[in-house]
C-alpha cells in the first residue's frame, strides 16, 4: 500500500506537531500522539517484522500490549532495546526503529527459506531431530539455531538510563483506566478514600478514546476528560498514566511500571526513566478490559490483517486509515462497529459473517451503509506475501465442519478479523483466581471471589460500555466502603448511548474455521500464536503424541510464551485443543498466569540498587584515613576493612611482609572497630554466658577478659570473641566482624524464647565503639606517650582491661592479643576514632608505626595457630576438631551445644582435625581450598569436569585413575615473613595423628607435597606477649 | 511480599522479620537425660507442615522480638501471629489440632 | 560515659561530616536534608510495668516511658522513643549526656532495668519539607501517610538496607528523624541524597 494513509482530520493526534523517524533507515513523519504502529499505518508501512521459525513477514494486528508480531529493535548503542511492540511505543522526534529477526532485510530473508520446510518444522522438531547427540546440540545444533530463531539483539553496553523504585499504599487501586477504572475511581474518589489509578497508555480513557459513545449525555472524549480533570484535582488520588501494573501477589501487594520518559531524553536520578511502583492496597479494582481474539483460518497472519477493535482505534483514535478495500471476517455483533465506521471513511468494506443468522437491526444499519453482508461464511485462503491482496471465502456445511459450494474471491488490501473477546483477568489469576467458561459470552470470565478484589467491565466479560460505567461506579463505591471509608451519597447512574447490545446470540464461537483441507494436510498454516509461530496442525499433533493436557500442548508447541505471553492466541489455542480431544473448554482449562503482564526491563527491577548503593558499603570512623592513605580495601560482610597498605610501588606480599615485619618487630596499628560488640546486663548476665559460651564466663573478675567459643545446638563452633566483666551484673562480649547480627539475634532467641526467667539485657554496642589495636614489641613505648596509665605487666595484667585517658579522649584499654605480640587494643567513643588513630601515628611516628590492614592480621594470627571462625571453620566443625577442648568447660553441666559433643558422629576418631601443613616447596604459596590427598596425582590422571560448554553445562572428561579419597583442604595459606617461608593451615582425617607425615595438594599442573605439623608455627611457648 | 502482624508493632513488611523454623520445639530442659536418637529428633527432625504450620519469626529490624504464627505454607496466609507463651490459637476450621504433638518426654507444651 | 573534655569534644568527628555540605547541596525549599550530630542517646531497658523503673526514668527525663507501642513522647527538648515492649531510647541535646547517665544508669539498675550510653552508636538525620515523604518513599515500605503515620509515631525498619529507627516529628512541614547506625549513616545519606534529587531545586 502506497501514499498517506492518514485521515484529513480526526483523531486524538496534534497534526501541528510532526515528529520525524525512521523505520529500517526510511523516513517518515508522524504526529505528536501516534504510535509508532500508527504511524507506521498513516504511512501505509504494514511490514513490521518477520516471525521467529517461518520468518513469515508480519503486520500490525492489535493496537496495544497484546500484538505478538509488531516488535522492533528501538534505538542505537547502550539505550537500544530489542523486542518492543510498536503498538506500545509512543512516536518521538527522531525515533530509530529497525525490524528483528531479519537477515539481511524485512523484505528479503533468508531465514524464509525456514517457510519453505515448514512440513518438517512441526512442533517438536528441533528437539526430535537435534537432541539425540548432546555434543551436536550443543557445538552445532543449538548456537545456529538460536541465530536463527532469536529475536532481537541485547545491547553490548551498560544501560546508561537510570531508574528507581517507590513504595506507596492506598485504599482503593484501580488497575485500568478505560470506562470501568475510571468510574470506579471516580466513585471511590468521593468518599475521600486514597485512590491510585494507573493504566498502561498515555492517556486515560481505553476504549472510550476509539469509540463514539454518549456518556451522561457528553461525548464520550468529553466525559473522559471531565472525569481524569476531576480525578486530577482530587488531594487524595494519583494518576499514573503509561504505568502498567505486572502483577497482583497476595495481600494486595502490586508492581507497577511506569514509563516516565518515552523519547530519548537523558535520565537521572532527579529524572529517571522508568519507576516501578511497589502498592499496597486495601481493596483493588481490576478494569483491565478485555482482549480480542482472531480467527484461526488459512493463512490468517498476512500483513494488513487486523483484529476489528484495533482497526476501529487507528482510525477514530489515529486518523490512520488501515485499508481502503476491507473484508472484516467476524463471528460476533461487536464487530460490525468497525464495518460500519471503515464504510463511513469511504473504505469499501464487505463483512462475512461465520453465523448464519444476523441480528435484524445490524443488518438494516450494514445496508443502509451500503456494506455488502455474507453469511456462513469461512476464508479458505488469503495471498499477498508481503501484504492481503485477496481473500477466498466459501460457504460451511451443514455440519459446519467443512466448506461447500463454489470459493469467491475478493480483492482487498485490508482483512479485518474479530473472534470475540477474552476478558483480561490475569491479574486476578495471578492470586489464585480460577475461571469459568462463559458459553454465551463465549469466553472466561472471573469464577472465584477475593476479598479486597473486585472484577469490573471488559474484565469480569461485560463488553459494552454500559455495563462497564455501571460496574465501575458500584465497585469503586463499596471498595471505598469496604476500605473503611463512609459511602456517602451513592454516585448518580450515567446513561450511555451507542453501544451494540451483548444478548443472546451476539457471538457464536468458530474456534478453528473449515478449510479445504484440514490443517495438517494442508500447505496452509493456521496460526494460533502468531509469535511462537504455532499452528493448528501443531496442537493436533500435540493431542496426537499424548501431549493434551493443556499445559503440556503449551509446552510442546510453545503457545502462549513469549513477549506477548499469548494474549491473543491462548483460548483459540485450547479451544481447539478441547475440539481435538472431545472435551469441554472448561474440562480443558487455562494454562497459568504469572506475572509480568508485560515484559520489564532488567534495568526497572534493578531501580537504584546498582554500583555503589547495591548494598550498604559500611565504614568505620577511621575509613577516611585509610582511603587517604592509599589502602586497599577488602569486602568482610557489608564493611569495607583495610587488606593492605600498600607504598609507592610495593605488591601486595611486598607491603604485607613489611607490615608483618613492623608488627613482629616494632609496632603496627591496626582499625578493629568492625568487631561486634554486645553489652549484656542484668543479675543472670554470667549465668546467661556460660549457658552461651563453652567455658566459664560467671568466674570471670570485674577487670577481667575472656577468649570464648559459642556452638549450634548441634555441638558446631559457630563464632568466637571475648568476655569482659564491666561491673558486677555487666559484661561486654565482642563476636567476629562476619558474625554480628546473627549472634545478637541468637542469643535473643534463647533469652526470649528459652529462659525468659532470667534476668538480663542484650543492647547491642558495635558501633559506640572504635576500636584501635597497638601490637607489637615497641606498643606499650608507644601508648606510655599517650596516656598516664601505667601499662606494665606488674600493673596492666595480660587479658585485663582499664579506663582511662587515652591522647586527651574517654578510653577503655584492653590487655588483649590476636597477633602473639605485645597489644592494646584501645576503645573510644565512634566519633573519636579518627582522633585516637592519628594520634597514635603521630605518637609513634618516630618508632615506624605501621598501619596493617586484614591481610596482615591473618598472617600473624594464622603464624600462632588461632582460628578464624567462617575461615577454618565451615559449621562441621567442633572444639576437639580445632584441637581447642582446652576451652570447652568439663564442669558446667549443659551449655549450648554440650549434648552434641557426645553424638556417635561428633565423636568419630576420623574426623577431620586442624593441622599446620608446610609445602616442601618452601618459596610456593598454596592456594586456600586447595583439596588434600594422600596419592600424588596430578588433575589429568583424574576423571573431572571441563570449562562449560555453550549450554553453560560442564563437559566430563575420563581420566586415567578413579577418584582419590579426599582427606581434607587448606583453610588459611600465606607467606610468612617471620618463618621465611610458606605455611597453610588446614583440615586432614585424622591429622592430629599424623604429624610428621607428607600429605599432596594436586593443583592441575603440578601437585604439591606438603608436612602435617603442629599449627602453632611461631613463638609456641608465648614468650612475647609481654613484649 | 507478605505483611505480617508484630504481636507488638503491629503489620509490618515481611522484610523486617526473619524466619526461626518450627514453632514449639523447646530445648529440652536437661539435654544429657536424652538418648542420641532423642538429641537427634530435637536437633535435626521438623514437621515440613503442608498446610497450618506454627511457626516462629523474629521481629529483627523492628522491636526485635521472636513470636509464633500460624501460617498455611501452601497459601501464606497468616491465620493468626502469638506471643511467646501465649496459648496457640486454633487453625480455623480445623476440627483437629494441626499436628499430633510429638512423643518427647521433655518438650514443654 | 566519663566526662568529656572541652578538647576531646573538639576532636569528635560525626559520621556525617566529610558529606554534609552535599546534603545541604541536596536540599531545597521541598526537602531539606540535615545531620543533627553528638545527640545524646541512651538505650533503656527495664519493666514499664514497674513503679520504680518509671520514677526513675521520669526523674531523670521528666517523663516516663511510653506504654504504647511505636510512639515517641516529648518532654521539653528530651524524648523517649519506643523501640521495644522493654526497650526505648532517650534522646537529648548534645551537652545534657554525662549528667543524664548519670542520673539514669543507677536508679535504672536498681529498679532492674539498664540505662546504656549509646550516643556514638547512631547519629541522626533529618528529613523534613513537603516532599520529605516523596524521598522516603523510594525505600520505606510504610505507609507514611499522615492518616497512617502521624506525628509521634516511631518504627524500627529498613531505608536503603539500613536498620533505621523512623520517627515522625512534625505534619507541617512533614519532619522525619532517622535514626542510623554510625557505619551505615554514609550509605544512607547517599541513598537519601540520591533519592531527594528529584526535588532539587
Amino acid at each position: 500500500m502506497t501514499g498517506s494513509m492518514r485521515l484529513a482530520q480526526g483523531g486524538r493526534i496534534d497534526r501541528s506537531k510532526p515528529l520525524r523517524f525512521t523505520f529500517n533507515g526510511k523516513s517518515y513523519t508522524g504526529y505528536q500522539g501516534d504510535t509508532l504502529a500508527s504511524a507506521l499505518i498513516a504511512n501505509g508501512v504494514h511490514l513490521i517484522a518477520r516471525s521467529m521459525k517461518y520468518h513469515r513477514p508480519r503486520g500490525i494486528m492489535a493496537a496495544g500490549s497484546d500484538d505478538p508480531n509488531c516488535m522492533v529493535q528501538l534505538a542505537k548503542g547502550a539505550r537500544t532495546e530489542p523486542n518492543l511492540k510498536a503498538t506500545q511505543i509512543a512516536l518521538y522526534d527522531g525515533l530509530e526503529a529497525t525490524s528483528v529477526n531479519v537477515f539481511p532485510s524485512l523484505d528479503f530473508d533468508i531465514g524464509a527459506v525456514n517457510g519453505l520446510l515448514a512440513p518438517f518444522m512441526t512442533a517438536g522438531f528441533y528437539y526430535k531431530t537435534f537432541m539425540p547427540s548432546q555434543a551436536f546440540w550443543n557445538k552445532v545444533a543449538e548456537p545456529v539455531i538460536r541465530r536463527a530463531a532469536g529475536f532481537g539483539k541485547a545491547p553490548d553496553a551498560p544501560d546508561p538510563d537510570v531508574y528507581d523504585h517507590c513504595h506507596v499504599h492506598c485504599d482503593v487501586m484501580v488497575v485500568g483506566g478505560g470506562p470501568a477504572g475510571l468510574a470506579a475511581a471516580k466513585a471511590a474518589a468521593a468518599t475521600g478514600a486514597r485512590v491510585m489509578l494507573a493504566d498502561e497508555q498515555s492517556e486515560f480513557g481505553g476504549c472510550l478514546l476509539s469509540l463514539d459513545r454518549t456518556i451522561g449525555g457528553k461525548p464520550c472524549a468529553e466525559w473522559v476528560a471531565e472525569t481524569v480533570a476531576e480525578l486530577d484535582a482530587a488531594e487524595e488520588v494519583r494518576l499514573l498514566p503509561r504505568t502498567t501494573v505486572t502483577g497482583l501477589y497476595d495481600q494486595n501487594y502490586m508492581v507497577a511500571v511506569e514509563q516516565r520518559i518515552a523519547d530519548l531524553t537523558r535520565s537521572s536520578p532527579a529524572n529517571p526513566r522508568m519507576r516501578v511502583w511497589h502498592i499496597r492496597a486495601r481493596q483493588v479494582v481490576l478494569a483491565a478490559g478485555s482482549h480480542e481474539r482472531p480467527l484461526v483460518f488459512a493463512d490468517n497472519d498476512r500483513p494488513g490483517t487486523m483484529l476489528a477493535g484495533a482497526a476501529l482505534t487507528y482510525l477514530n483514535r489515529y486518523g490512520a486509515l488501515p485499508a481502503r478495500h476491507a473484508l472484516l471476517v467476524t463471528n460476533n455483533d461487536w464487530a460490525y462497529e468497525t464495518a460500519l465506521t471503515l464504510a463511513a471513511n469511504d473504505v469499501q468494506v464487505t463483512v462475512a459473517d461465520t453465523r448464519r443468522d444476523v441480528a435484524g437491526d445490524l443488518t438494516d444499519k450494514l445496508t443502509a451503509a451500503g456494506i455488502a453482508l455474507k453469511t456462513n461464511r469461512t476464508v479458505t485462503g488469503v495471498t499477498g506475501g508481503k501484504h492481503v491482496t485477496r481473500v477466498t471465502l466459501k460457504a460451511m456445511n451443514d455440519t459446519r465442519d467443512g466448506v461447500t459450494g463454489e470459493a469467491e474471491e475478493i480483492d482487498v488490501n485490508g482483512l479485518i478479523v474479530s473472534g470475540g473477546y477474552s476478558p483480561a483477568v490475569h491479574l486476578h489469576c495471578h492470586v489464585g483466581g480460577k475461571l469459568a467458561f462463559d458459553d454465551e459470552r463465549a469466553c472466561f470470565v472471573p469464577a472465584t471471589a477475593r476479598d479486597g478484589l473486585r472484577c469490573v467491565g471488559g474484565t469480569a466479560g461485560h463488553f459494552t460500555i454500559a455495563e462497564a460505567i455501571a460496574d465501575g461506579l458500584s465497585a469503586g463505591r463499596a471498595a471505598a466502603v469496604d476500605a473503611g471509608l463512609k459511602s456517602g451519597r451513592a454516585p448518580k447512574a450515567l446513561a450511555v448511548e451507542g453501544d451494540i447490545a451483548s444478548g443472546a446470540g451476539a457471538i457464536e464461537p468458530m474456534w478453528l474455521m473449515p478449510a479445504d483441507k484440514a490443517p495438517n494436510r494442508s500447505k496452509a498454516k493456521f496460526f494460533v500464536d502468531y509469535q511462537n509461530d504455532t499452528g493448528a496442525a501443531d496442537i493436533a499433533l500435540a493431542a496426537r503424541e499424548g501431549f493434551d493436557s493443556v499445559e503440556h500442548m503449551k509446552r510442546y508447541t510453545l503457545t502462549g510464551f513469549g513477549t506477548d505471553q499469548g494474549k491473543l492466541g491462548n483460548i483459540n489455542g485450547l479451544a481447539i485443543l478441547a475440539q481435538l480431544t472431545g472435551r469441554t473448554i472448561s474440562e480443558t482449562g487455562t494454562t497459568t498466569f504469572r506475572p509480568p503482564y508485560t515484559p520489564v526491563t532488567f534495568g526497572a527491577l534493578a531501580g537504584r540498587d546498582v554500583g555503589d548503593m547495591m548494598d550498604p558499603v559500611r565504614v568505620t570512623s577511621i575509613h577516611d584515613w585509610h582511603v587517604s592513605a592509599g589502602a586497599e580495601f577488602e569486602d568482610v560482610g557489608q564493611w569495607k576493612r583495610p587488606w593492605y597498605f600498600p607504598k609507592a610501588g610495593e605488591t601486595m606480599h611486598q607491603a604485607v611482609a613489611r607490615e608483618c615485619r613492623a608488627a613482629r618487630t616494632g609496632v603496627g596499628v591496626l582499625d578493629a572497630s568492625t568487631l561486634g560488640k554486645i553489652e549484656v546486663t542484668g543479675k543472670d548476665a554470667g549465668e546467661f554466658l556460660d549457658r552461651v559460651y563453652t567455658n566459664m564466663m560467671s568466674s570471670l573478675k570485674v577487670g577481667f577478659v575472656r577468649y570464648g567459643l559459642m556452638l549450634g545446638e548441634d555441638g558446631m563452633v559457630s563464632d568466637d570473641g571475648t568476655a569482659s566483666r564491666i561491673a558486677d551484673n555487666r559484661y561486654l562480649i565482642t563476636t567476629t566482624t562476619g558474625g554480628a547480627a546473627s549472634v545478637f539475634q541468637r542469643l535473643e532467641d534463647y533469652l526470649q524464647t528459652e529462659w525468659p526467667d532470667l534476668d538480663v539485657y542484650l543492647t547491642s554496642v558495635t558501633e559506640q565503639w572504635a576500636t584501635v589495636t597497638v601490637s607489637g614489641p615497641k606498643a606499650r613505648f608507644l601508648l606510655e606517650r599517650l596516656t598516664e596509665l601505667p601499662l606494665d605487666p606488674d600493673s596492666f595484667a595480660f587479658m585485663t582491661f582499664q579506663d582511662a585517658q587515652v591522647a586527651g579522649l574517654p578510653a577503655r584499654i584492653y590487655r588483649i592479643s590476636f597477633t602473639g605480640e605485645l597489644s592494646f587494643e584501645v576503645a573510644v567513643a565512634w566519633h573519636h576514632g579518627k582522633a585516637l588513630w592519628e594520634a597514635v601515628m603521630e605518637a609513634g611516628h618516630d618508632l615506624g608505626v605501621t598501619p596493617y590492614g586484614t591481610e596482615t592480621m591473618h598472617v600473624l594470627r594464622a603464624e600462632k595457630g588461632f582460628i578464624i571462625v567462617g575461615q577454618e571453620t565451615d559449621g562441621t566443625l567442633t572444639p576437639d576438631d580445632l584441637g581447642m577442648n582446652w576451652i570447652v568447660s568439663k564442669k558446667k553441666a549443659d551449655f549450648v551445644g554440650k549434648r552434641s559433643l557426645i553424638r556417635p558422629d561428633t565423636v568419630r576418631e576420623d574426623r577431620k582435625q586442624l593441622v599446620g601443613l608446610l609445602p616442601d616447596d618452601a618459596g610456593f604459596v598454596v592456594p586456600e581450598g586447595a583439596q588434600l590427598v594422600d596419592d600424588p596425582v596430578t588433575l589429568k590422571d583424574v576423571p573431572h569436569f571441563e570449562p562449560p560448554g555453550l549450554d553453560g553445562a560442564p563437559i566430563y572428561r575420563a581420566g586415567k585413575g578413579s577418584p582419590v579419597p579426599m582427606l581434607g583442604h587448606v583453610t588459611s595459606s600465606y607467606w610468612s615473613d617471620a618463618l621465611g617461608r610458606s605455611f597453610a593451615l588446614g583440615l586432614v582425617k585424622r591429622g592430629r595423628t599424623r604429624h610428621g607425615e607428607t600429605i599432596h595438594a594436586p593443583l592441575g599442573d603440578r601437585t604439591v607435597a606438603m608436612k602435617i605439623v603442629d599449627p602453632v608455627f611461631y613463638d609456641a611457648e608465648g614468650s612475647r606477649r609481654d613484649g | 511480599m507478605l505483611l505480617i502482624r508484630c504481636p507488638y508493632c503491629g503489620l509490618r513488611p515481611e522484610v523486617e522479620f526473619s524466619y526461626g523454623g518450627e514453632a514449639h520445639i523447646s530445648r529440652p530442659e536437661d539435654p544429657n537425660a536424652l538418648n542420641d536418637e532423642e538429641w537427634g529428633d530435637f536437633l535435626f527432625m521438623r514437621a515440613n507442615q503442608k498446610g497450618a504450620f506454627r511457626e516462629r519469626w523474629v521481629h529483627t529490624h523492628g522491636c526485635r522480638r521472636w513470636f509464633n504464627v500460624l501460617r498455611d505454607t501452601s497459601s501464606h496466609e497468616i491465620h493468626a501471629t502469638y506471643e511467646v507463651g501465649a496459648p496457640k490459637p486454633d487453625v480455623p476450621g480445623a476440627a483437629k489440632p494441626v499436628r499430633k504433638p510429638r512423643a518427647r518426654k521433655s518438650a514443654k507444651p | 560515659m566519663a566526662d568529656i573534655t572541652t578538647d576531646a569534644k573538639a576532636l569528635r568527628v560525626s559520621p556525617l561530616e566529610v558529606i554534609g555540605h552535599r546534603m545541604v547541596a541536596t536540599s531545597s525549599p521541598r526537602v531539606t536534608i540535615n545531620e543533627i550530630p553528638f545527640e545524646t542517646q541512651i538505650g533503656l531497658r527495664g519493666d514499664a510495668s514497674k513503679a520504680a523503673f518509671n520514677r526513675a526514668v521520669k526523674s531523670a527525663l521528666g517523663v516516663a516511658p511510653p506504654k504504647e507501642a511505636c510512639t515517641a513522647v516529648e518532654a521539653g527538648d528530651r524524648r523517649i522513643l519506643w523501640l521495644g515492649p522493654d526497650e526505648w531510647l532517650a534522646v537529648a541535646p548534645d551537652d545534657t549526656g554525662a549528667d543524664l547517665l548519670g542520673k539514669l544508669e543507677g536508679p535504672v539498675a536498681k529498679a532492674g532495668g539498664a540505662a546504656i550510653d549509646l550516643t556514638a552508636n547512631r547519629t541522626v538525620i533529618v528529613v523534613s519539607g513537603p516532599d520529605a515523604r516523596g524521598v522516603l518513599e523510594k525505600g520505606c515500605l510504610h505507609d507514611l501517610h499522615p492518616r497512617a503515620f502521624p506525628t509521634g509515631r516511631v518504627v524500627g525498619t529498613l531505608l536503603a538496607k539500613s536498620q533505621i529507627f523512623l520517627e515522625k516529628t512534625g505534619d507541617k512541614p512533614e519532619t522525619f528523624r532517622l535514626y542510623v547506625r554510625a557505619s551505615f549513616a554514609r550509605h544512607l545519606a547517599e541513598w537519601l541524597i540520591d533519592a531527594a534529587a528529584e526535588f532539587a531545586a
